[in-house]
């Protein structure tokens, strides 16, 4: 019965029990978030300052798409079509499955210009296109790691091993949440997980009250949400009040702060009960607004999950992160990609329209990426393939970012002739999370938690604001 | 769900190895099942009010409910409770 040392209530906790009249008044706001009373952590927090974004979708594209058949025109591989790379190009660089003398592979699908900032884009999203002036393209991404569930990690939690909390799980920590009927961090899937799988919403360690929460996109989007037979609520509120008592006694005892999660949790799944399913009705949207998405109720898909993402937004989430599976195209890109284009171009677009016309979109920050892209080279060409694809690369890839406090029509950085390296304004992920923050109001250098010793924080010690796609 | 069946067969088993004996020691029993320990005596008082106020509810509930009926209900809302308690799911 008796807790290690390091497990039991520690100064800071006993800090936060003393009351939650001291929270983040006087003292620099949340640079101290983890002197505020967790009970508190269902509350809406101050951030560091003015935040632009209030909620966060983060659009994740697992395996992820083709930047050279999407975003980033290369003329260059075009004209080089099947010839070997110049050795100089792949000097010092690995990759994940093919070998340095893969022939080079332009892309087969046409590129123009969209909207008034004249946004460059592939024939493969032309919904995108409609909206291309809400857009700030980052062309210069860059990463430190070559496969998927190492990629995945850095990407979410700065660092490309498990432990470390996610950035939904550091956002709900510094900000908390504005709906105590639901999740604050909310994960939605279509297709299978990323090879990370669940850890990729892991708060880490932080409490476990900032754990991302996943609903399940057909059925019961949160397993055994109704009751068991014979029950009724009034039998499930008598339980919990018993057992709240009951837990309340022992974290008293023990002082362990997971009881509190506990107990937190406990209450919050009662309060899902009703709050989920209402959530989860699309069928009391409009046709038009169903049409516009793409979205069928009843199914599972990622066009239902957008329009869920703008449902969970109204309703106060703080970040809703949308994984869609199967863009890991290392042969077959040729058919592949239009497919799953097909399937993301039009929700993600009537997604942005929706928003916008909601006037949701100048609080909402949309993210659209993966973690990592692909390369110049092709793979499976040399083996006489008939649809070659492309392999893992991590040195110049393109996401970007919409809505909440973000400058549209803007293109950031670019990679070079050969879409191999960054040529101009690179962006590691640990900027990428810096700006993420900071559009949420918070300095990723003051946003800390103390474990093992010492301060950890999302970007590491390193990150940098991109101020040129700030509004 | 598995919980549900666990609870299920849990309120069963306190019925039938303790079928003599008193409210007390039923809980006692049930209690000692899940923690290793027996309750204090303010969570014996809690988990008794919780059970007889349980058993009002079922009788209420389904007019002309046997005794025997209301009382598996009641049985079957502690070993809910008793097997979701932080202490029977962690152990530490």
């Amino acid at each position: 019965m008796t807790l290690p040392h390091y497990s039991r209530a520690s100064r800071r906790d006993f800090l936060n029990s003393c009351g939650s009249g001291i929270g983040g008044i006087g003292f620099g706001g949340i640079a101290l978030a983890s002197l505020l009373n967790q009970e508190l952590a269902g509350a809406p927090r101050r951030p560091h300052f003015e935040a632009k974004a209030k909620h966060v979708i983060y659009l994740h594209m697992i395996g992820a798409p083709s930047q050279l058949d999407l975003f980033d025109e290369k003329p260059e591989l075009v004209k080089r079509h099947n010839q070997p790379c110049p050795p100089e190009v792949t000097k010092g660089r690995d990759f994940a499955f093919i070998g340095k003398t893969s022939s080079l592979g332009g892309s087969p699908w046409k590129f123009s210009k969209h909207g008034e900032s004249g946004q460059t884009m592939s024939e493969l999203l032309p919904r995108l296109g409609e909206v291309a002036d809400e857009l700030a393209v980052i062309r210069s991404l860059h990463t430190e790691e070559i496969n998927h569930a190492p990629a995945q990690m850095f990407l979410h939690s700065g660092f490309g091993r498990g432990g470390r909390p996610s950035f939904g799980s550091w956002v709900s920590y510094g900000l908390g949440s504005e709906n105590e009927d639901l999740p604050s961090y909310v994960v939605l899937l279509s297709g299978p997980a990323g090879g990370a799988g669940t850890s990729l919403w892991s708060s880490g360690f932080l409490p476990s009250i900032y754990q991302g929460v996943q609903f399940r996109s057909q059925g019961d989007p949160v397993l055994f949400l109704s009751n068991p037979q014979g029950r009724t609520r009034e039998d499930r509120r008598r339980e919990l009040d018993v057992l709240g008592q009951l837990n309340q006694k022992h974290l008293e005892a023990t002082g362990d702060p997971e009881i509190k999660t506990r107990i937190k949790q406990y209450e919050m799944a009662f309060r899902m009960q009703a709050s989920v399913p209402e959530l989860m009705s699309i069928n009391e949207e409009t046709k038009e607004t169903l049409e516009m998405y793409g979205a069928q109720p009843g199914k599972a898909s990622f066009a239902n999950n957008c329009l869920l993402a703008r449902r969970l937004v109204e309703r106060g989430a703080r970040l809703i992160e949308l994984y869609d599976a199967d863009w890991d195209h290392h042969g077959g890109i040729q058919t592949a990609l239009p497919m799953m284009c097909k399937q993301t171009d039009l929700p993600i677009a009537a997604l942005i329209k929706d928003l916008k016309r909601r006037g949701l979109l100048k609080d909402t920050l949309i993210i659209w990426g993966s973690e990592f892209g692909r390369t110049p080279l092709q793979q499976g060409a040399a083996k006489g393939k008939s649809l070659p694809g492309r392999d893992h690369h991590k040195d110049a890839f393109t996401m970007w970012l919409a809505g909440g406090g973000i400058k549209g029509g803007v293109s950031h950085g670019q990679s070079d002739d050969f879409g191999m390296d960054v040529a101009e304004n690179g962006v590691h992920v640990h900027d990428l999370n810096a700006t993420i923050l900071h559009l949420l109001g918070m300095d990723h250098e003051r946003l800390t938690y103390r474990y093992q010793g010492r301060e950890f924080r999302l970007t590491d010690v390193h990150g940098t604001v991109i101020r040129d796609v700030l509004a | 769900p598995v919980y549900v069946e666990a609870a299920a067969a849990l309120a069963k088993r306190v019925v039938k190895d303790m079928a003599n004996e008193s409210l007390d020691a039923q809980l006692d029993y049930a209690f000692q099942l899940c923690t290793a320990r027996r309750p204090t005596d303010s969570e014996r008082d809690l988990l008794k009010d919780f059970y007889r106020s349980q058993v009002k509810a079922g009788k209420n509930r389904a007019k002309g409910a046997t005794k025997t009926a209301a009382e598996a209900d009641g049985w079957r809302g502690v070993a809910t409770v008793l097997l979701n308690m932080h202490e029977t799911i962690t152990k530490d």
